[in-house]
Protein backbone atom coordinates (compact mmCIF):
# COMPACT_ATOMS: atom_id res chain seq x y z
CA UNK A 1 0.00 0.00 0.00
CA UNK A 2 2.99 1.99 1.09
CA UNK A 3 4.54 1.88 -2.51
CA UNK A 4 1.10 2.92 -4.39
CA UNK A 5 1.19 6.02 -2.48
CA UNK A 6 4.33 6.62 -2.97
CA UNK A 7 4.10 5.79 -6.51
CA UNK A 8 0.82 7.91 -6.85
CA UNK A 9 2.48 11.33 -5.30
CA UNK A 10 5.46 10.74 -7.94
CA UNK A 11 4.54 13.88 -9.82
CA UNK A 12 3.53 15.55 -6.85
CA UNK A 13 6.67 15.06 -5.62
CA UNK A 14 8.32 15.62 -8.83
CA UNK A 15 6.02 19.15 -8.98
CA UNK A 16 7.45 20.11 -5.67
CA UNK A 17 11.30 19.78 -6.57
CA UNK A 18 11.61 21.10 -10.24
CA UNK A 19 9.04 24.00 -9.92
CA UNK A 20 8.82 26.35 -7.51
CA UNK A 21 8.25 29.09 -9.61
CA UNK A 22 5.12 27.44 -11.03
CA UNK A 23 3.27 28.29 -7.70
CA UNK A 24 1.32 31.49 -9.11
CA UNK A 25 -0.57 33.17 -6.31
CA UNK A 26 -1.96 35.72 -8.62
CA UNK A 27 -2.53 36.03 -12.52
CA UNK A 28 -2.15 40.12 -11.06
CA UNK A 29 0.91 39.71 -8.65
CA UNK A 30 3.51 42.12 -9.37
CA UNK A 31 6.19 39.21 -8.61
CA UNK A 32 8.21 39.10 -11.60
CA UNK A 33 11.49 37.04 -12.24
CA UNK A 34 14.02 37.36 -14.66
CA UNK A 35 15.49 40.44 -16.44
CA UNK A 36 14.52 43.91 -14.73
CA UNK A 37 15.00 47.63 -15.96
CA UNK A 38 15.81 46.82 -19.19
CA UNK A 39 15.25 50.02 -21.19
CA UNK A 40 18.72 51.59 -19.30
CA UNK A 41 20.62 48.93 -20.13
CA UNK A 42 19.70 48.68 -23.62
CA UNK A 43 19.51 52.12 -23.73
CA UNK A 44 23.36 52.08 -22.83
CA UNK A 45 24.34 49.76 -25.69
CA UNK A 46 21.91 51.69 -28.11
CA UNK A 47 24.40 54.98 -26.98
CA UNK A 48 27.81 53.23 -26.97
CA UNK A 49 26.65 52.07 -30.39
CA UNK A 50 25.62 54.76 -32.24
CA UNK A 51 28.60 57.24 -30.84
CA UNK A 52 30.04 59.07 -33.43
CA UNK A 53 27.95 57.15 -35.98
CA UNK A 54 26.78 59.43 -38.97
CA UNK A 55 23.99 56.63 -40.05
CA UNK A 56 21.89 54.86 -37.53
CA UNK A 57 19.18 52.63 -38.99
CA UNK A 58 16.38 51.04 -36.82
CA UNK A 59 13.41 48.68 -36.34
CA UNK A 60 9.77 49.83 -35.42
CA UNK A 61 7.88 46.69 -33.29
CA UNK A 62 3.82 47.74 -32.64
CA UNK A 63 1.16 45.76 -30.72
CA UNK A 64 2.42 42.41 -29.71
CA UNK A 65 -0.38 41.64 -27.36
CA UNK A 66 -1.01 37.90 -27.87
CA UNK A 67 0.49 37.17 -30.95
CA UNK A 68 4.12 35.15 -29.72
CA UNK A 69 3.99 33.25 -33.14
CA UNK A 70 4.67 36.60 -35.05
CA UNK A 71 6.44 37.96 -32.28
CA UNK A 72 8.93 35.42 -32.56
CA UNK A 73 9.10 35.46 -36.48
CA UNK A 74 10.02 39.11 -35.96
CA UNK A 75 12.74 38.55 -33.49
CA UNK A 76 14.49 36.09 -36.65
CA UNK A 77 13.68 38.22 -39.66
CA UNK A 78 15.48 41.18 -37.49
CA UNK A 79 18.41 38.79 -36.14
CA UNK A 80 18.79 37.49 -40.16
CA UNK A 81 19.73 41.46 -41.00
CA UNK A 82 23.37 42.96 -39.62
CA UNK A 83 22.16 46.28 -40.70
CA UNK A 84 20.27 47.42 -37.81
CA UNK A 85 21.20 49.35 -34.52
CA UNK A 86 18.30 48.65 -32.71
CA UNK A 87 14.40 48.33 -32.38
CA UNK A 88 11.64 50.27 -30.40
CA UNK A 89 8.61 48.50 -29.38
CA UNK A 90 5.75 51.15 -29.51
CA UNK A 91 3.73 50.00 -27.08
CA UNK A 92 0.93 47.26 -25.82
CA UNK A 93 3.70 44.83 -25.47
CA UNK A 94 0.56 42.87 -23.67
CA UNK A 95 -3.05 42.23 -23.83
CA UNK A 96 -4.06 42.36 -20.83
CA UNK A 97 -1.23 44.23 -18.35
CA UNK A 98 -1.10 40.47 -16.66
CA UNK A 99 2.78 39.75 -15.05
CA UNK A 100 2.79 36.52 -16.89
CA UNK A 101 2.12 38.12 -20.78
CA UNK A 102 4.72 40.84 -19.56
CA UNK A 103 7.43 37.75 -19.25
CA UNK A 104 6.74 35.76 -22.10
CA UNK A 105 6.97 38.85 -24.26
CA UNK A 106 10.14 39.80 -22.47
CA UNK A 107 11.61 36.74 -23.14
CA UNK A 108 10.88 36.51 -27.03
CA UNK A 109 12.36 39.97 -27.47
CA UNK A 110 15.09 39.26 -25.18
CA UNK A 111 15.99 36.62 -28.43
CA UNK A 112 16.91 39.93 -30.39
CA UNK A 113 20.81 40.25 -31.17
CA UNK A 114 20.62 44.07 -31.06
CA UNK A 115 19.59 46.33 -28.10
CA UNK A 116 16.10 47.21 -27.78
CA UNK A 117 13.60 49.65 -25.99
CA UNK A 118 9.98 49.01 -25.67
CA UNK A 119 7.48 52.37 -24.65
CA UNK A 120 3.92 51.37 -22.62
CA UNK A 121 0.62 51.15 -24.25
CA UNK A 122 -2.46 51.21 -22.84
CA UNK A 123 -3.36 47.81 -22.81
CA UNK A 124 -0.06 47.34 -20.79
CA UNK A 125 -1.32 49.91 -17.82
CA UNK A 126 -4.31 47.26 -17.38
CA UNK A 127 -4.52 46.10 -13.54
CA UNK A 128 -1.28 45.95 -12.27
CA UNK A 129 0.17 46.42 -15.58
CA UNK A 130 1.68 49.93 -14.70
CA UNK A 131 4.13 48.57 -11.86
CA UNK A 132 5.07 44.96 -14.12
CA UNK A 133 5.94 47.79 -16.80
CA UNK A 134 8.11 50.32 -14.30
CA UNK A 135 9.86 46.82 -12.92
CA UNK A 136 10.64 45.37 -16.01
CA UNK A 137 11.35 48.56 -18.54
CA UNK A 138 11.37 51.36 -16.29
CA UNK A 139 9.84 54.83 -16.62
CA UNK A 140 7.14 55.43 -18.59
CA UNK A 141 8.66 58.68 -20.27
CA UNK A 142 12.26 57.85 -21.45
CA UNK A 143 14.82 59.71 -23.45
CA UNK A 144 18.11 57.80 -25.26
CA UNK A 145 20.65 59.88 -27.55
CA UNK A 146 21.81 57.73 -31.24
CA UNK A 147 24.57 59.47 -32.71
CA UNK A 148 22.99 63.24 -32.53
CA UNK A 149 19.55 62.65 -32.82
CA UNK A 150 17.46 62.68 -29.68
CA UNK A 151 14.77 60.03 -28.79
CA UNK A 152 11.78 61.24 -27.01
CA UNK A 153 9.73 58.29 -25.92
CA UNK A 154 6.69 59.24 -24.29
CA UNK A 155 3.65 57.76 -22.60
CA UNK A 156 0.31 58.97 -24.10
CA UNK A 157 -2.08 56.73 -23.04
CA UNK A 158 -4.04 59.43 -20.94
CA UNK A 159 -7.04 57.61 -21.09
CA UNK A 160 -5.87 55.14 -18.67
CA UNK A 161 -5.00 57.80 -15.78
CA UNK A 162 -6.69 60.18 -13.94
CA UNK A 163 -5.05 64.05 -13.32
CA UNK A 164 -3.17 62.86 -10.66
CA UNK A 165 -0.80 61.45 -13.47
CA UNK A 166 0.55 63.79 -16.01
CA UNK A 167 0.05 61.75 -19.64
CA UNK A 168 2.00 63.56 -21.41
CA UNK A 169 4.38 64.67 -19.03
CA UNK A 170 5.27 68.32 -19.81
CA UNK A 171 7.00 68.67 -16.67
CA UNK A 172 9.37 65.64 -18.03
CA UNK A 173 9.55 67.13 -21.83
CA UNK A 174 10.67 70.73 -20.19
CA UNK A 175 13.82 68.71 -18.86
CA UNK A 176 14.26 67.34 -21.78
CA UNK A 177 14.24 70.38 -23.50
CA UNK A 178 17.19 71.87 -21.24
CA UNK A 179 19.31 68.77 -22.34
CA UNK A 180 19.71 68.97 -25.59
CA UNK A 181 23.67 70.14 -25.84
CA UNK A 182 24.98 68.59 -29.40
CA UNK A 183 21.69 67.26 -30.33
CA UNK A 184 21.08 68.04 -33.83
CA UNK A 185 18.03 65.93 -34.69
CA UNK A 186 15.10 64.92 -32.31
CA UNK A 187 12.08 62.27 -33.24
CA UNK A 188 9.37 61.35 -30.80
CA UNK A 189 7.99 58.17 -30.35
CA UNK A 190 4.89 57.46 -28.37
CA UNK A 191 2.15 54.69 -28.60
CA UNK A 192 -0.94 56.83 -28.86
CA UNK A 193 -1.22 59.58 -31.79
CA UNK A 194 -2.69 63.08 -31.16
CA UNK A 195 -5.89 63.08 -31.86
CA UNK A 196 -6.71 59.39 -30.91
CA UNK A 197 -9.64 58.76 -28.18
CA UNK A 198 -6.73 57.64 -25.77
CA UNK A 199 -4.91 61.05 -25.92
CA UNK A 200 -5.38 64.02 -23.89
CA UNK A 201 -6.51 65.82 -26.88
CA UNK A 202 -7.06 69.10 -24.64
CA UNK A 203 -3.49 69.23 -25.24
CA UNK A 204 -2.61 67.67 -28.66
CA UNK A 205 -1.25 71.31 -30.01
CA UNK A 206 0.56 71.89 -27.01
CA UNK A 207 1.79 68.84 -27.39
CA UNK A 208 2.77 69.52 -31.00
CA UNK A 209 4.02 72.66 -29.91
CA UNK A 210 6.54 71.91 -26.97
CA UNK A 211 8.20 68.56 -29.54
CA UNK A 212 8.88 71.29 -32.49
CA UNK A 213 11.23 73.53 -29.92
CA UNK A 214 13.65 70.00 -29.99
CA UNK A 215 16.14 71.14 -32.17
CA UNK A 216 15.46 69.48 -36.05
CA UNK A 217 12.33 67.50 -35.06
CA UNK A 218 11.88 64.86 -38.32
CA UNK A 219 9.29 63.15 -37.73
CA UNK A 220 6.92 60.99 -35.08
CA UNK A 221 6.31 57.11 -34.42
CA UNK A 222 2.98 55.88 -32.81
CA UNK A 223 1.10 52.23 -33.24
CA UNK A 224 -1.91 51.47 -30.86
CA UNK A 225 -4.30 52.07 -34.78
CA UNK A 226 -3.02 48.35 -35.99
CA UNK A 227 -2.40 50.17 -39.48
CA UNK A 228 0.44 51.37 -41.43
CA UNK A 229 -0.15 54.69 -41.52
CA UNK A 230 1.64 57.68 -42.50
CA UNK A 231 -0.13 61.29 -41.65
CA UNK A 232 0.85 65.10 -41.53
CA UNK A 233 -1.67 65.34 -38.31
CA UNK A 234 -0.89 69.20 -37.79
CA UNK A 235 -0.14 70.17 -41.29
CA UNK A 236 3.43 71.84 -39.77
CA UNK A 237 5.51 68.79 -42.57
CA UNK A 238 5.38 66.87 -39.24
CA UNK A 239 4.63 63.33 -40.59
CA UNK A 240 3.63 60.62 -37.91
CA UNK A 241 4.23 57.50 -38.77
CA UNK A 242 1.65 54.64 -37.38
CA UNK A 243 3.18 50.49 -36.96
CA UNK A 244 1.02 47.67 -37.58
CA UNK A 245 0.49 45.25 -35.09
CA UNK A 246 2.99 42.29 -35.25
CA UNK A 247 -0.15 40.13 -36.90
CA UNK A 248 0.29 42.06 -39.93
CA UNK A 249 4.37 40.69 -40.09
CA UNK A 250 5.16 44.38 -41.19
CA UNK A 251 7.93 46.48 -39.65
CA UNK A 252 9.36 49.80 -40.69
CA UNK A 253 12.80 50.46 -41.14
CA UNK A 254 14.08 54.40 -41.00
CA UNK A 255 17.67 55.14 -41.98
CA UNK A 256 18.82 58.67 -40.66
CA UNK A 257 21.32 60.19 -42.56
CA UNK A 258 24.04 63.13 -41.54
CA UNK A 259 20.94 65.13 -44.10
CA UNK A 260 17.76 63.87 -43.88
CA UNK A 261 16.44 60.35 -43.27
CA UNK A 262 14.27 57.58 -45.21
CA UNK A 263 12.15 54.46 -44.43
CA UNK A 264 11.36 51.08 -45.87
CA UNK A 265 8.50 48.66 -45.26
CA UNK A 266 9.32 45.16 -44.61
CA UNK A 267 6.73 42.39 -45.00
CA UNK A 268 8.28 39.15 -43.53
CA UNK B 1 -42.60 20.53 32.50
CA UNK B 2 -44.97 20.42 35.38
CA UNK B 3 -47.08 23.42 33.81
CA UNK B 4 -50.73 21.23 34.53
CA UNK B 5 -49.34 20.89 37.45
CA UNK B 6 -48.14 24.35 38.59
CA UNK B 7 -52.09 25.60 36.99
CA UNK B 8 -53.57 22.92 39.28
CA UNK B 9 -52.01 24.45 42.24
CA UNK B 10 -52.23 28.28 42.06
CA UNK B 11 -56.05 27.79 40.86
CA UNK B 12 -57.08 25.50 44.00
CA UNK B 13 -60.72 25.06 43.84
CA UNK B 14 -61.42 26.11 40.59
CA UNK B 15 -62.49 23.28 38.15
CA UNK B 16 -60.11 22.46 35.46
CA UNK B 17 -61.55 22.46 31.66
CA UNK B 18 -58.28 22.41 29.91
CA UNK B 19 -54.92 20.87 30.65
CA UNK B 20 -51.88 21.57 28.24
CA UNK B 21 -49.23 19.29 28.29
CA UNK B 22 -45.61 19.58 27.47
CA UNK B 23 -43.79 16.39 28.03
CA UNK B 24 -39.61 16.27 27.63
CA UNK B 25 -40.14 14.38 24.68
CA UNK B 26 -41.65 17.05 22.48
CA UNK B 27 -39.09 19.54 23.40
CA UNK B 28 -35.88 17.20 22.74
CA UNK B 29 -37.64 16.78 20.04
CA UNK B 30 -37.94 20.27 18.43
CA UNK B 31 -34.13 20.87 19.87
CA UNK B 32 -33.20 17.67 17.17
CA UNK B 33 -34.82 19.21 14.88
CA UNK B 34 -33.77 22.69 15.02
CA UNK B 35 -30.06 20.59 15.36
CA UNK B 36 -30.19 18.83 12.30
CA UNK B 37 -31.17 22.37 10.25
CA UNK B 38 -28.00 23.95 11.39
CA UNK B 39 -26.10 20.25 10.78
CA UNK B 40 -27.45 20.39 6.64
CA UNK B 41 -26.30 23.88 6.03
CA UNK B 42 -22.82 23.67 8.60
CA UNK B 43 -19.90 23.48 6.05
CA UNK B 44 -18.79 19.97 6.01
CA UNK B 45 -14.90 20.59 5.64
CA UNK B 46 -12.57 23.64 6.09
CA UNK B 47 -9.41 23.64 3.89
CA UNK B 48 -5.93 25.95 3.51
CA UNK B 49 -5.14 26.68 -0.69
CA UNK B 50 -1.42 27.98 -1.12
CA UNK B 51 -1.24 29.45 -4.44
CA UNK B 52 -3.26 28.50 -7.77
CA UNK B 53 -4.16 31.94 -8.78
CA UNK B 54 -6.58 32.64 -6.45
CA UNK B 55 -4.40 34.37 -3.59
CA UNK B 56 -1.22 33.41 -1.41
CA UNK B 57 -3.06 31.10 1.00
CA UNK B 58 -6.30 31.23 0.96
CA UNK B 59 -8.70 29.69 3.59
CA UNK B 60 -12.52 28.64 2.72
CA UNK B 61 -14.94 26.03 4.30
CA UNK B 62 -17.16 23.88 1.56
CA UNK B 63 -19.53 21.38 1.24
CA UNK B 64 -19.57 17.76 -0.09
CA UNK B 65 -22.57 15.97 -1.57
CA UNK B 66 -23.86 13.63 -4.42
CA UNK B 67 -24.74 9.85 -3.18
CA UNK B 68 -20.81 8.87 -3.40
CA UNK B 69 -19.58 12.48 -1.90
CA UNK B 70 -18.09 13.40 -5.58
CA UNK B 71 -19.06 16.54 -5.37
CA UNK B 72 -17.53 19.73 -3.36
CA UNK B 73 -18.70 23.41 -3.00
CA UNK B 74 -15.58 25.48 -1.35
CA UNK B 75 -15.74 29.41 -1.12
CA UNK B 76 -12.57 31.11 -0.10
CA UNK B 77 -10.76 34.34 1.33
CA UNK B 78 -7.10 35.07 0.44
CA UNK B 79 -4.98 37.98 -0.24
CA UNK B 80 -1.99 38.51 -2.64
CA UNK B 81 0.87 39.71 -1.27
CA UNK B 82 2.16 43.24 -2.43
CA UNK B 83 5.31 42.43 -4.32
CA UNK B 84 6.21 45.78 -6.94
CA UNK B 85 2.28 46.81 -6.55
CA UNK B 86 1.42 49.74 -4.26
CA UNK B 87 -0.88 47.25 -1.87
CA UNK B 88 -1.81 43.96 -1.06
CA UNK B 89 -5.32 43.23 -2.37
CA UNK B 90 -7.63 39.75 -1.28
CA UNK B 91 -9.52 37.89 -3.37
CA UNK B 92 -12.61 35.49 -2.65
CA UNK B 93 -13.13 32.37 -4.66
CA UNK B 94 -15.84 30.21 -5.42
CA UNK B 95 -14.84 26.63 -6.20
CA UNK B 96 -16.74 23.58 -7.31
CA UNK B 97 -14.93 20.44 -7.27
CA UNK B 98 -15.44 17.05 -9.35
CA UNK B 99 -13.97 13.88 -7.56
CA UNK B 100 -15.34 10.87 -9.89
CA UNK B 101 -13.14 7.85 -7.73
CA UNK B 102 -12.34 7.15 -4.72
CA UNK B 103 -10.03 4.27 -4.27
CA UNK B 104 -9.87 3.01 -0.87
CA UNK B 105 -6.28 1.80 0.62
CA UNK B 106 -6.23 -0.06 3.47
CA UNK B 107 -8.28 0.86 6.81
CA UNK B 108 -6.93 4.42 7.06
CA UNK B 109 -6.50 6.06 3.52
CA UNK B 110 -8.38 6.70 0.55
CA UNK B 111 -6.75 7.86 -2.94
CA UNK B 112 -8.96 10.45 -5.62
CA UNK B 113 -6.70 9.78 -8.52
CA UNK B 114 -8.56 12.71 -10.22
CA UNK B 115 -10.32 15.87 -8.69
CA UNK B 116 -10.86 18.29 -11.42
CA UNK B 117 -13.33 21.75 -11.38
CA UNK B 118 -13.37 25.13 -12.05
CA UNK B 119 -13.64 28.33 -9.34
CA UNK B 120 -14.60 31.84 -10.03
CA UNK B 121 -11.77 34.70 -8.80
CA UNK B 122 -12.70 38.39 -7.90
CA UNK B 123 -9.87 40.55 -7.01
CA UNK B 124 -11.63 43.14 -4.31
CA UNK B 125 -10.06 46.34 -5.39
CA UNK B 126 -12.13 49.17 -7.03
CA UNK B 127 -8.90 49.53 -9.38
CA UNK B 128 -10.20 46.46 -10.78
CA UNK B 129 -13.33 46.35 -13.17
CA UNK B 130 -16.18 43.89 -13.79
CA UNK B 131 -17.26 45.70 -17.05
CA UNK B 132 -15.16 48.77 -18.02
CA UNK B 133 -15.91 52.09 -16.57
CA UNK B 134 -17.66 54.87 -18.50
CA UNK B 135 -14.55 56.66 -19.62
CA UNK B 136 -14.35 54.01 -22.13
CA UNK B 137 -15.53 53.99 -25.91
CA UNK B 138 -18.10 51.00 -26.07
CA UNK B 139 -16.80 47.44 -25.86
CA UNK B 140 -12.84 48.98 -25.40
CA UNK B 141 -11.05 45.92 -23.73
CA UNK B 142 -14.02 43.72 -23.50
CA UNK B 143 -12.90 41.34 -20.62
CA UNK B 144 -12.91 42.06 -16.51
CA UNK B 145 -9.97 42.76 -15.03
CA UNK B 146 -11.89 41.72 -11.46
CA UNK B 147 -12.94 38.65 -12.68
CA UNK B 148 -11.06 35.29 -13.46
CA UNK B 149 -12.28 31.99 -14.48
CA UNK B 150 -9.78 28.95 -13.80
CA UNK B 151 -9.83 25.35 -14.49
CA UNK B 152 -8.19 22.83 -12.64
CA UNK B 153 -7.32 18.67 -12.28
CA UNK B 154 -5.50 17.40 -9.82
CA UNK B 155 -5.24 14.20 -7.37
CA UNK B 156 -6.21 13.98 -3.70
CA UNK B 157 -4.96 11.84 -0.55
CA UNK B 158 -7.20 10.86 2.22
CA UNK B 159 -6.56 10.17 6.16
CA UNK B 160 -9.25 8.77 8.41
CA UNK B 161 -7.94 8.06 12.15
CA UNK B 162 -11.47 6.16 12.74
CA UNK B 163 -11.76 3.34 10.39
CA UNK B 164 -16.16 3.31 10.99
CA UNK B 165 -16.07 7.05 9.96
CA UNK B 166 -13.95 7.37 6.60
CA UNK B 167 -14.48 10.88 5.65
CA UNK B 168 -13.79 12.10 8.67
CA UNK B 169 -10.24 12.98 8.68
CA UNK B 170 -7.65 15.28 6.61
CA UNK B 171 -6.91 15.20 2.84
CA UNK B 172 -3.89 16.77 1.59
CA UNK B 173 -4.07 17.25 -2.66
CA UNK B 174 -2.24 19.14 -4.91
CA UNK B 175 -4.00 21.34 -8.27
CA UNK B 176 -2.48 22.36 -11.43
CA UNK B 177 -4.83 25.04 -13.05
CA UNK B 178 -5.68 28.07 -15.60
CA UNK B 179 -6.98 30.61 -16.36
CA UNK B 180 -9.40 32.27 -18.76
CA UNK B 181 -6.68 34.55 -19.87
CA UNK B 182 -3.64 32.29 -20.11
CA UNK B 183 -5.76 29.50 -22.28
CA UNK B 184 -7.14 32.02 -24.94
CA UNK B 185 -3.30 33.57 -24.89
CA UNK B 186 -1.49 30.00 -25.27
CA UNK B 187 -4.20 28.24 -27.27
CA UNK B 188 -3.70 29.93 -30.81
CA UNK B 189 0.30 30.20 -30.48
CA UNK B 190 2.27 27.39 -31.35
CA UNK B 191 5.23 28.68 -29.91
CA UNK B 192 3.16 28.61 -25.89
CA UNK B 193 3.01 25.50 -24.50
CA UNK B 194 0.77 24.70 -21.25
CA UNK B 195 4.17 24.42 -19.18
CA UNK B 196 4.11 28.35 -19.95
CA UNK B 197 0.40 29.14 -18.54
CA UNK B 198 -0.29 26.39 -15.86
CA UNK B 199 -0.08 26.81 -12.31
CA UNK B 200 0.58 24.75 -9.11
CA UNK B 201 -1.50 24.88 -5.76
CA UNK B 202 -1.35 22.76 -2.77
CA UNK B 203 -3.78 22.36 0.09
CA UNK B 204 -4.89 20.89 3.29
CA UNK B 205 -8.53 20.00 4.16
CA UNK B 206 -10.07 18.74 7.62
CA UNK B 207 -13.25 17.05 6.53
CA UNK B 208 -15.97 16.07 9.15
CA UNK B 209 -18.59 14.38 6.90
CA UNK B 210 -19.65 11.70 9.05
CA UNK B 211 -21.02 13.79 11.85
Amino acid sequence: MKGFIRFAFLPFCAFLMGACDAFEYHPYDVNISGHTNLNAQNIDRIERICYRKDTIRFALLGDTHRWYDQSRDFVRSINARNDLDFVIHLGDITDFGLPKEFQLMRDVLLGLRIPWVALIGNHDVLGNGKDCYRIIFGADNFSFVAGNTKFLCMNTCALEYDYSYPVPDFNWIKEELRDTASITRTVAAMHVKPGDEQFNNNVKDIFQHYLKQFPGLSFALHSHNHAILTEDLFNDGIVYYGEANIKQRHYFVFTLYPSGHAHEEIFF
Amino acid sequence: MTLANSEKDTCPGLPVKHIRKYSEETIDHRLQLKKSLWEKIMPEQHLVQFAGGMGMFNFGSGWEYGSQRQWETDILVGFIPRFSSDKIAFTVTLKQNYLPWKIALGKHFSFHPLTCGLYINTVLDPEFWVTEPEKYPNAYYKFSTRIRFHAFVGEQLNYAPIPSRPNTGISFFYELSACDLYLITALPNKTLSFADIVGLSIGVKIRLSDR
